[in-house]
């Protein structure tokens, strides 16, 4: 019997409760009817995945945005269970939904189809995550001038950072970068870590140029990002950590529903 | 989100690596990098590459600085800007008019084959023995260091 779980922020937008509306016609046209529970501030997602698990619900269906998402499956993982997980995004541009091959259009259809996938996990610093890690220099401070001034000379300042990278622990790197952003390579069983440094851009507003980013892209299994100062690290869209960073790929699995879309085989 | 594609490692210019470089795809160092290079598939060294390693690969394709031994088990193609100062063991090699080599250059026994003297020759031919000619543009010496 399917579990579907909704995000608190569907009531955000109306745009989302007609989502909403249309997936639930959807489903009772399907028949893939099932219970239905509610994010609270006194229920939260990783309760309402444990009471999936105790009742044996199957599958869990996520509706909601990409965070939601990776909660739950970072809970899954965490208590090792093999229930089965499903998104249906309510964002346009969800890049859970595209990893997945997920849209808020075709959610159900690809739930009723049911195309099951065991998935390795990646973990950062203990967190579970699915689509990214990542850690950039924080912005520096505005300049001081008069409010005219900064209208016509508009300069990007340099917000680098050297951050010391230990990869599969044979190699380090140390350069001046602008972020480290580390994505599970699910095919591969390997982990996708791209550096990005943008040279500066300088020039008046006509005539600025646009930036060049120097792209760097390795793939260790493991991988450990330290800073000189502590720095915010995004594990799927929260910031919930900070560097050191520590990344590996795990070998915990979960199954999850998927689209022939999907980013990876 | 990752490409998963073709896992091909890239050092931008701007990188320094120390250490161990492994990869199981192909490789692009368009910086620097000390240690030890190895792959399973093709090296490229990007025309401001400076490498202060041994390199192991499949393939190789040398446009910038290299010091150290090249282990190739395919072809090597030194292009004009490129600068070796090492050994290179390899299959088969091709060096462009301006690149520099300094080392010794051994290709495998794919040369006894086409070789007039196949029967009588050590099967692993010298650049200063009789083989058929590699190809190169330029002028050769025939002692240890070899430039173009």
């Amino acid at each position: 019997m399917y579990f579907y779980i909704y995000d608190s922020s569907i009531e955000e937008k109306k745009e989302y409760a007609h989502v909403v509306a249309r997936m639930e016609t959807e489903i009772n046209n399907l028949g893939l009817t099932g219970e239905r529970t509610k994010i609270t501030s006194l229920k939260k997602i990783d309760q309402l995945v444990l009471e999936a698990i105790q009742k044996k619900y199957e599958p869990i269906v996520i509706v909601g945005r990409d965070q939601s998402f990776s909660e739950a499956a970072s809970c899954l993982a965490k208590h090792g269970q093999k229930n089965t997980l499903a998104f249906v995004p309510i964002e346009k541009k969800s890049v859970v939904g595209s990893l997945l091959g997920v849209t808020r259009e075709n959610a159900i259809t690809i739930l009723s189809r049911r195309t099951i996938k065991k998935v390795l996990l990646a973990r950062a610093n203990g967190h579970y995550f699915l689509s990214r890690v990542s850690c950039h220099a924080e912005p520096p401070k505005p300049a001081a001038a008069p409010g005219f001034l900064k209208r016509i000379f508009k300069k990007n300042a340099q917000n680098f950072f050297v951050p010391r990278i230990v990869i599969d622990d044979d190699c380090v790197i140390e350069s001046k970068i602008n972020s480290v952003d580390v994505f599970p390579g699910f095919s591969i069983n390997k982990l996708k870590i791209k550096l990005d440094k943008a040279d500066t851009q300088r020039g008046w507003r006509i005539t600025k140029k646009k930036a060049q980013v120097e792209q760097s892209v390795f793939w260790p299994r493991q991988a450990l990002i330290n800073s000189p100062k502590p720095l915010p690290v995004w594990i799927d869209g929260r910031q919930i950590s900070r560097t050191p960073l520590k990344v590996s790929l795990t070998k915990r699995q979960i199954n999850l529903i998927v689209g022939p879309q999907r980013r990876f085989s | 989100m990752s490409n998963e594609g073709s896992p091909e490692t890239i050092v931008g210019a701007s990188l320094k690596v120390e250490g161990v470089l492994k990869s199981e795809g192909d490789l692009r160092i368009d910086g620097e990098v000390k240690g030890t290079i190895s792959t399973k598939g093709t090296v490229s060294v990007g025309e401001n590459a400076r490498i202060e390693a041994d390199i192991n690969a499949a393939a190789a394709i040398v446009s910038g600085n290299v010091k150290g031994n090249l282990n190739i088990t395919g072809k090597t193609s030194l292009k004009k800007t490129a600068s070796v100062k090492g050994n290179i063991s390899t299959q088969q090699i091709e060096i462009e008019a301006g690149a520099h080599l300094v080392g010794k250059c051994n290709t495998e026994s794919a040369q006894k084959n086409n070789s007039p003297h196949a029967d009588d020759q050590q099967t692993k031919g010298r650049a200063n023995q009789e083989i058929p000619p590699i190809k190169i543009a330029g002028q050769l010496n025939h002692k240890e260091s070899v430039s173009v």
